[in-house]
């Protein structure tokens, strides 16, 4: 099969190989078109790769239906350095995905151009899971829009703190933009499909392998300013996103966690890096992004610099008795109900109905049986 | 040459049902006839009753015996049927006067010497003729402990087929049952064993006065299981109708103890290899084995390391924890099997034991695994669980109160639901129907703003109805005549507690 435009030829070559493929990327970038990798794939051009499973694949691939497909499904497709392609992945240099697939209510280009990656480990703790919540519906109130991978644990929560907030949210995908994995997270996908764009370099249909996460890490720190790894372990491949939003020399940003934590290990060896920020809140990450601090209020305005998470209930309306259980309480940690029982001289179900009550209107927080007042 | 009639009785599911045994001697070729859909075991009923007739000097007729089991079209299954078909045997040939016969309800199964056997099941059969009007009814010794507790039928104990004629027609007496000799394990399971977890010991109490289906999380060893198996400690006994009942279940499934009935609330505790079938129960032939489910029957459920049970197996348990019975449908029966137990599940946090922030070690499950896990017991499942309370792996050193101190609280709670209840159909607070939580039994007004709050806040209306139910118990331990503000805040949290594990 002959692609007569350099476009189709690189949708194919998606539709063909496996994204990030280095000796495809070089030999494009030496300056020979697609049409003509192609065809060197076709005619042993490449040494020790199987030419004649190429020309099955080839032979079988129906271009034309597929692009049908795509548009059949809603999705926008996008070639590299075609008209509309998003000029931020020029920093990836040779390894440009070669298409990019989209289906959304919200083209991602523009969201992109004030964002942030929030990534983390799938086995998350309530620590990041709270923080990737709360930084993303703060970010999203400041309109810094989240763009995440859309995986269980921070990437989820990061989303859903987007989407509590009504702000648009951008999820990158390792598999093809209608084969979406995980698929328990359907409803979630439907959600940011409304409510901002499901992109990926697959074409529609394939699945997420393996190999096609680590690739797709590029492609999320390549699309926006900065990146944010809230938890990750060891060997996590949220590192890898780190990593590449580093080469690119983009923004990258750690939330620190507890040395013992397994879950924030990979955050904290991250941190050690020179070029890495250190980020404790939500408005320090906003101030990495645009340059302002939205909770420093500008000399002479009172009105200024919201503080999103500040809307909480207010101590001062709380009764004399309930004021004393909770002055007692640490902010972190936590005290066992036994300890305020000896420190109050109350009874453990008068402690207990009182704590219940203020863990509903938001005072305190339980966690394991420890109370602490809420942050 | 004579028509005689005697009254045996078969179990059904698990009750019982009177059969008329019709026994026709006349002229012909000497040939026994059973008819009444018997199947194989009452079949065999008619060499057993043979053997026995003749070991005991008693004389097999000569000529033709024609025996019918009615009503006919029910299916009959068992051995109890024994001691009814000889004795009508013995009534058709005039060695037994026929008045004698016609009003006593024979269960029993025939030693080839004529001795009387126990079957499993008898006490359903008991039940069966004291609703039927017959006072009268006659069974082994080893059943007759069981038999005793009907209150309307007079069940007394014949040690062979000579010593039930010689009963009948009044010159013998019948059997006494000697002391008990079982030995009463139960005071070794004590509350006062579980030190600290003064928490957890207070949820069990609350669960044991409503009756509230309760779920522990918690890491290994931290105590769950041996909290788990105190709850019959602190139970109060069962009613006389409930004995009836369970004692029935159990007498079928011959899983009562010394044949002694069952005065305390069951506790079932299947490993989480049970199959559906032992859940449920299973049907061989006529011959329903009640499961674990019915055996819980005014009782307790408990479903140890939750997680690990297939979903088969946890779904099913919905149907009964909504209504409190089995409907089970098999080709060869389909009836209803009562179950309304209260359900106590545990669990870890995750399949490592470690999830929890406090525990020795880190939990090393995937994000799959765990979420695997969480997720393992349904939605739907979860929601019928009243309390969720967490165990922290904190240790206390003391012992607390003993079960027979909590037991007396727990007795006191249920006597004012008890009258409360009066003019209700219920008898525990977990049974209140939505309706009557809103007309009945509100909360005083504290609680009903509070109750308000987390419906607007994130309980939804049922889990509204659920804490009120609690909040109920909380009044009856606390002797308040409406759940007020406190119990209605204890009663969230004893609902809710469980989630301050997260995610």
């Amino acid at each position: 099969m002959q692609f007569t435009s350099e476009s189709d030829a690189f949708i194919a070559l998606a539709h063909l190989c496996e994204p990030a493929d280095e000796a495809i990327n070089k030999r494009l970038a030496s300056g020979i078109s697609p049409q003509e990798v192609l065809d060197m794939l076709l005619k042993k051009g490449f040494p020790q790769r199987d030419h004649v499973a190429f020309a099955h694949k080839l032979e079988a691939l129906n271009l034309e239906a597929e692009l049908e497909y795509s548009q059949k499904i809603g999705a926008r497709i996008l070639v590299r350095d075609q008209e509309g392609w998003p000029t931020q992945l020029h920093a990836l240099g040779i390894f440009q995905p070669w298409a990019l697939w989209s289906i959304g209510s919200i083209d991602f280009r523009v969201i992109a151009l004030s964002s942030v990656t929030i990534v983390g480990t799938r086995a998350c703790t309530p620590y990041g899971a709270g923080i990737a919540h709360q930084w993303a519906a703060d970010l999203g109130t400041w309109g810094t829009s989240v763009f995440s991978g859309g995986a269980i644990g921070i990437d989820s929560q990061a989303h859903r703190g987007a989407l509590s907030v009504g702000a648009p949210t951008v999820s990158v995908l390792a598999s093809g933009v209608h084969a979406r994995y995980p698929s328990s997270h359907e409803h979630l996908f439907a959600q940011i499909i409304d409510n901002g764009a499901i992109v990926s370099e697959s074409p529609p249909r394939e699945p997420a392998l393996k190999r096609r996460f680590l690739a797709r890490n590029r492609i999320l720190a390549g699309l926006t300013k900065a990146t944010c790894v809230i938890e990750a372990t060891d060997r996590s491949g949220t590192s890898s996103t780190a990593r590449e939003a580093l080469n690119m020399n983009r923004i990258v940003a750690g939330v620190p966690g507890s040395i013992h934590s397994p879950t924030s290990l990979g955050v904290n060896t991250l941190l050690k890096h020179t070029d890495v920020h250190v980020v404790t809140s939500s408005a320090d990450l906003q101030e990495l992004v645009s340059g302002f601090n939205p909770r420093r209020k500008p000399a002479g305005d009172d009105t200024a610099g919201g503080r999103p998470s500040d809307q909480g209930p207010d101590w001062r309306e709380l009764s004399g008795s309930d004021y004393e259980i909770w002055e007692l309480l640490p902010k972190r940690g936590g005290h066992g109900v036994d300890i305020l029982c000896h420190k109050t001289g109350r009874s453990r179900l008068d402690l207990l109905a009182r704590l219940s009550e203020l863990d509903l209107t938001g005072f305190v927080t339980n966690n394991e049986g420890l109370w602490r007042k809420s942050s | 040459m004579a028509l005689a009639r005697s009254l045996g009785a078969v179990v059904s599911g698990v009750s019982g049902h009177l059969v008329r045994v019709e026994v026709d001697h006349s002229r012909g070729l000497p040939t026994v006839g059973l008819v009444g859909l018997p199947d194989a075991s009452v079949i065999e009923s008619k060499h057993r009753a043979k053997t026995a007739i003749v070991n005991s000097g008693l004389s097999w007729p000569k000529g033709r015996v024609t025996i019918s089991l009615s009503p006919a079209e029910l299916r009959k299954h068992g051995a109890g049927l024994d001691l009814a078909i000889a004795m009508g045997i013995l009534g058709a040939t005039g060695q037994i006067a026929i008045e004698h016969i016609a009003n006593t309800v024979f269960v029993a199964e025939l030693g080839l010497d004529g001795s009387l056997r126990g079957v499993p099941g008898a006490l359903p059969c008991v039940i069966a003729a004291a609703q039927g009007g017959i006072r009268s009814v006659i069974v082994a010794l080893g059943n007759l402990a069981q038999c005793r507790i009907v209150p309307t039928a007079c069940a007394v104990a014949c040690s062979d087929l000579n010593h039930v004629m010689a009963y009948l027609r009044g010159e013998g007496e019948p059997l006494e049952l000697g002391p008990s000799t079982e030995p009463d394990h139960t005071e070794f399971v004590d509350l006062s064993d579980v030190m600290g977890q003064e928490e957890a010991r207070w949820a069990l109490e609350v669960a044991a006065v409503g009756r509230h289906n309760l779920s522990m999380i918690g890491s290994p060893g931290v105590g769950k299981t041996l909290l788990a198996h105190r709850i019959s400690g602190i139970l109060p006994p069962l009613s006389e109708n409930e004995t009836l009942q369970a004692t029935a279940i159990h007498a079928v499934a011959s899983t009562l103890t010394c044949h002694s009935p069952v005065t305390r609330p069951p506790f079932e505790a299947p490993h989480h290899s049970a199959t559906m079938a032992a859940l449920v129960g299973s049907v061989h032939g006529q011959r329903v084995t009640p499961g674990a489910l019915t055996r819980a029957h005014h009782g307790v459920l408990f479903l140890d390391e939750a997680p690990e049970f297939s979903r088969n197996a946890l779904e099913a348990l919905r149907q009964p924890l909504e209504s409190g019975h089995i409907a089970l449908s098999r080709s060869s029966w389909t009836g209803l099997l009562p179950a309304r137990f209260q359900l106590i599940l545990a669990a870890n946090p995750c399949p490592c034991g470690n999830a929890l922030t406090d525990s020795p070690r880190v939990c090393e499950c995937t994000s799959v695994a765990l979420r695997k896990y969480t997720t393992h017991v349904s939605g739907p499942l979860r929601d019928r669980i009243d309390i969720n309370i967490l165990i922290p792996n904190i240790r206390g050193t003391s012992a607390g109160e003993s079960s027979a101190i909590v037991r007396e609280r727990v007795i006191a709670a249920r006597q004012l639901s008890h009258q409360r209840f009066a003019d209700f159909p219920w008898t525990t607070n977990s049974e209140i129907s939505p309706a009557s939580l809103r007309v009945n039994f509100h909360p005083d007004p504290g609680g009903i703003d509070l109750l308000n709050s987390y419906v607007g806040y994130s309980g939804g209306l049922r889990g509204s109805h659920r804490a009120l139910r609690i909040a109920w118990s909380l009044a009856d331990l606390a002797g308040h005549r409406r759940p007020k503000r406190e119990d209605v805040a204890l009663a969230l949290y004893l609902r809710n507690s469980e989630t301050a594990m997260a995610s």
